[in-house]
């Protein structure tokens, strides 16, 4: 039972992050004249800053009710434990939120037409999610 | 069309991250894998089977090249608009290449694949002094997804120049 309430929470989450990823390239590209690629780079980064928030507060939060201390989102996937608020915000929301095939596929393109543009996708997208990463983990353990 | 294209991608997106969850699960307590050889499978997998969906979509739908392809300089890739095809073909074909589009690629595809479960085991890799896991990590997925989608690209290609539907 455990088992299907947490892919419920996963769908669920999977759904709101996939439909708020399409919303925001729909509307970049109805509002802006910036290429699409832009689009998803925003999306990965604004989804790295809330995977890190998310799990730093989720961490907080089972720190503060005296669980052990390791990263609860390792050990929920390596062990699918039942904590939903992992699966929905965590894997299910910020992991579909963000996206590295469509990423991949934008590289591709950008390979083929405007290779400086290529070197600032993967090094913008890769150091700044790894700062935003950093940012939201800093940020959610204040909560 | 707008709320069933919203349909499309939620479903889509739900199914995707399922399958991630499970794929994942799947990779890392099953078969035992570190979490991030896990995800990484899981990206490259996505990465390999966005290019085979979107060169099928574009073979199978797209008469004009219209879409993200309008943007590339090689847009002569693709053949020319059928002169036989009537506007409201074109037009119900537009429709179902973008429900596909939405379904496939933003949903599933799009949810199966993540860029922040990425970023945030390579950082996880960084503060617990393994560095050698974010680079390994880093430049394997960037530099074979790309690898990765040029497979599945030019493997649709293949397949639709060989195949006679």
């Amino acid at each position: 039972m455990v088992f299907l309430v947490a892919y419920l929470c996963v769908f669920l989450g999977g759904a709101l992050g996939a439909l708020s990823r399409f919303t925001v390239q729909e509307l970049f590209g109805r509002w802006t004249r910036l290429p699409g690629w832009i689009a998803i780079l925003s999306v990965n980064i604004l989804g790295c800053f809330a995977i890190g928030m998310c799990s730093a507060w989720l961490q907080g939060l089972e720190a503060s009710l005296q669980f052990e201390h390791l990263s609860p989102l390792r050990r929920y996937i390596e062990s699918q434990t039942d904590d939903h608020g992992i699966s929905l915000l965590v894997v299910g929301f910020s992991g579909a939120f963000t996206t590295f095939s469509t990423f991949s596929l934008d590289n591709f393109f950008l390979f083929h037409g405007r290779r400086g543009w290529l070197v600032f996708n993967i090094i913008f997208s890769v150091v700044i999610g790894y700062l935003s990463v950093w940012l939201g983990w800093t940020m959610g353990q204040g909560f | 069309m707008i709320w069933l294209k919203l349909l499309c991608v939620a479903a889509g997106g739900g199914t995707g991250a399922c399958l991630r969850h499970g794929l994942i699960y799947l990779f890392s307590d099953v078969a035992g894998w570190p979490v991030y050889i896990a995800v990484m499978t899981v990206n490259l997998l996505g990465c390999f089977l966005i290019g085979f969906v979107f060169m099928y979509i574009e073979q199978k739908y797209r008469y004009d090249g219209a879409m993200r392809v309008r943007e590339l300089p090689y847009r002569n890739w693709w053949p020319d608009k059928d002169p036989t095809a009537s506007a409201v073909d074109q037009f119900k074909m537009d429709q179902n290449a973008e429900l596909v589009a939405a379904f496939g690629i933003t949903g599933l595809l799009g949810a199966m694949t993540t860029f922040s479960l990425f970023s945030l085991l390579s950082f996880q890799s960084i503060q617990s002094g393994a560095p050698l896991e974010a680079v390994i990590n880093t430049v394997g997925s960037v530099l074979i997804g790309l690898v990765a989608v040029a497979l599945g690209m030019s493997l649709a290609s293949y397949r639709a120049t060989t195949s006679a539907d």
